[in-house]
């Protein structure tokens, strides 16, 4: 799950998968420029889950989160 | 379902508002107010039958905000439906993802509103429950 969500984020955020780890919306010049929206929906659609509406804004606050959240969505 | 109105983000409402009126014709319908629970400032402007909503975020904790920072523009297209909840199971299992369960709307008298993100479209869809009298 871990490689498939960082390969994910990292072409949708066009940046490489070594920059995410760490990374928050500060640090990611690009996490701001997209819609942060399709970056969600792209997830939803690699894994076939649903986030709650209120997991979308915690889920953006870092990649580590983002992470967090995506791995208990599949348990 | 039929379409309530087009909104769209902008950083200056009062300024937005005088050039939908001034260059285009449009009619003020809903005067400028603040909504607490989106932190937005918002009005409503009419031309013909269509009508378009002006949404100012006022800081970064209004939802639209990043889209704003984006240069704001067309942000959603808001749809009046008879039951609120059971259009969101619809277009949930439509390929829809619900960004902001429903809660009141100022602008509209507190008639219920909800927003989704159609995911095959990449488009901000936004609910408002008709009215029951």
């Amino acid at each position: 799950m871990k490689d498939r969500l960082r390969k994910l984020c990292a072409a949708t955020l066009n940046v490489s998968t070594e920059n995410l780890e760490g990374a928050t919306p500060d640090s990611i010049k690009q996490w701001d420029s997209i819609n942060p929206i399709n970056l969600i929906a792209a997830i939803e659609s690699e894994f076939n889950i649903d986030f709650e509406p209120e997991d979308i804004v915690a889920s953006l606050e870092s990649y580590a989160k983002l992470e967090s959240m995506v791995a208990t969505a599949l348990t | 379902m039929n379409i309530n109105h087009i909104g769209i983000v902008v950083s200056d409402i009062f300024v937005a508002k005088k050039t939908f009126e001034m260059t285009y014709g449009y009619v003020l319908s809903h005067d400028v107010i603040y909504d607490p629970i989106q932190h937005v400032k918002l009005c409503l402007l009419m031309l013909d039958r269509y009508c378009i909503e002006l949404i100012q975020p006022i800081d970064e904790t209004s939802p639209s905000y990043d889209f704003m920072k984006q240069g704001g523009g067309t942000h959603h297209i808001c749809y009046e439906v008879d039951d609120l909840d059971l259009k969101i199971k619809e277009l949930k299992n439509k390929n829809c993802m619900l960004i902001k369960r429903p809660q009141p709307a100022v602008l509209f008298n507190n008639r219920r509103v909800a927003f989704l993100f159609d995911k095959s479209l990449k488009q901000m869809i936004e609910l408002l429950e008709n009215k029951h009298d």
